[in-house]
């Protein structure tokens, strides 16, 4: 399986995924052009991992600031996530500045969302 | 790429049937829909909140740019008043070394009117004053005066503020600079060597063109005042090509220090003792070149200094 390396732009976040060690890694503002283009390689590599996962993953992301699609697209990241919750012991870290209030309260609505995902909000 | 592909697997089943769905699929699509419908709003919510951040942002944003514009207006304002102010100071400065040049030149005709008056009693006394003499002397007296009034009148026209713009041309400027400021040097045995390979024509305020010159060669005068030097000469070189019109200015006054050259336009830098230097006036000249597009600049060549303004045509 292979890994993602896809660097962070002024609009698109920097995107790793080390499938060896099972930690998914998302920084920077989410406004691709075409969001689901942009994640596709992302979501459809998640899905390969999930088939054969390691015991614990990790989704980091570090998002300053997103469009409406990359809303739509975390939800479905999520949702996935969700579903594979009894292949790996998921967690999520949801860091935001603490200057950033609206990312703030996307992590606290996510993280009601999913109540059955191990979702962390982390202050910088 | 469409975005069924990231559904949740469960759900792409149902929706990927073709027979009709049973009670359970009908329950599990309802509570997709309100979870989706749910999701959907928040979306809005966050969508409404960033554009709210955004509107307050471009707001904040307009009122900075306001008060910068307000900022750059007052500063540019100020900048000109003081530009205004530096050029009264150059041009009393400039009245002050030209008062001393205006006594020089009159200094001659004087004497010469001293002496011819001291002869009028004489020839008086010997008888040798007819009609003949007396016209010589009315006309004798009269160049003199005519000499003095066209240096008053040279000094007034410099001295005048004027707003006048016509094309003049730098020979016949340098020339009139050199008329005005002969004497004095002359006295100070500092000879002018003008050489105009190319002369041209520039349009704008002659007077204002007048300081850059003046400037120039009253600084060599005082260069060449502190030491011991035969030979003093200041020479003018006027010349253009198709790319640039050039006028060097170069003394044999020994030069300026290395470590001060770079200061020399500055304003408020002198190098004079106080009474005799503000340090206005090759600052004072650089904006002048500057205001004709051109550059003033200064570099140390043989046996002195040589200032060169420079205007690029192409």
């Amino acid at each position: 399986m292979n890994n993602i390396d896809i660097k962070q732009t002024e609009f698109t976040p920097s995107v790793l995924f080390d499938t060896n060690s099972g930690v998914v890694e998302i920084k920077g503002n989410s406004l691709p052009e075409n969001t689901f283009e942009f994640y596709a390689e992302l979501m459809d590599s998640l899905k390969n991992y999930f088939e054969n996962p390691k015991d614990a993953t990790l989704i980091k992301m570090e998002i300053n600031y997103f469009n409406s699609s990359s809303s739509k697209l975390f939800f479905d990241l999520f949702d996935l996530l969700d579903e594979c919750k009894d292949k790996s012991s998921i967690s999520v870290q949801w860091h935001y500045d603490v200057e950033n209030e609206s990312m703030e309260e996307a992590g606290e609505d996510f993280k009601d969302d999913f109540e059955d995902l191990d979702f962390q909000l982390v202050k910088k | 790429m469409n975005t069924d592909t990231f559904m949740p697997t469960k759900l792409d089943k149902i929706l990927d049937k073709d027979s009709s769905f049973t009670d359970d699929e009908v329950n599990i699509l309802i509570k997709a829909y309100k979870k989706n419908l749910a999701r959907v709003n928040t979306i809005m919510k966050h969508s409404d909140k960033q554009q709210l951040q955004l509107h307050k942002l471009n707001k904040e944003l307009d009122l900075h740019k306001v008060s910068l514009e307000q900022k750059v207006k007052s500063e540019s304002e100020k900048r000109v008043q003081n530009e205004r102010i530096l050029l009264e100071q150059s041009r009393l400065a400039s009245m002050g070394e030209m008062m001393d040049a205006v006594a020089h030149q009159w200094a001659q005709p004087l004497s010469v009117i001293s002496a011819q008056i001291s002869n009028l009693q004489i020839d008086q006394q010997f008888n040798n004053i007819d009609e003949t003499y007396i016209e010589n002397f009315s006309s004798d007296i009269s160049k003199q005066i005519e000499h003095m009034t066209n240096t008053l009148n040279e000094f007034r026209k410099f001295l005048r503020p004027t707003n006048d713009t016509k094309e003049f041309d730098i020979e016949s400027l340098v020339n009139e600079v050199i008329n005005l400021v002969n004497d004095e040097f002359k006295l100070k045995e500092i000879s002018f060597d003008v050489k105009a390979k190319n002369n041209f024509t520039l349009v704008g305020n002659p007077n204002d063109f007048m300081h850059i010159i003046i400037n120039v060669v009253n600084n060599a005068k005082d260069a060449f005042s502190d030491k011991k030097i035969k030979n003093k000469k200041i020479t003018i070189e006027i010349d253009k090509n198709e790319e640039m019109l050039c006028i060097k200015m170069i003394d044999n006054a020994g030069g300026i220090k290395e470590e001060v050259i770079g200061d020399v336009f500055k304003p408020n830098f002198t190098t004079k003792h106080e009474q005799n230097g503000t340090g206005i006036g090759l600052y004072m000249s650089t904006q002048i070149a500057n205001k004709y597009g051109g550059t003033l600049d200064v570099v140390n060549v043989d046996d002195g200094a040589m200032f060169t303004f420079k205007k690029r045509l192409v």
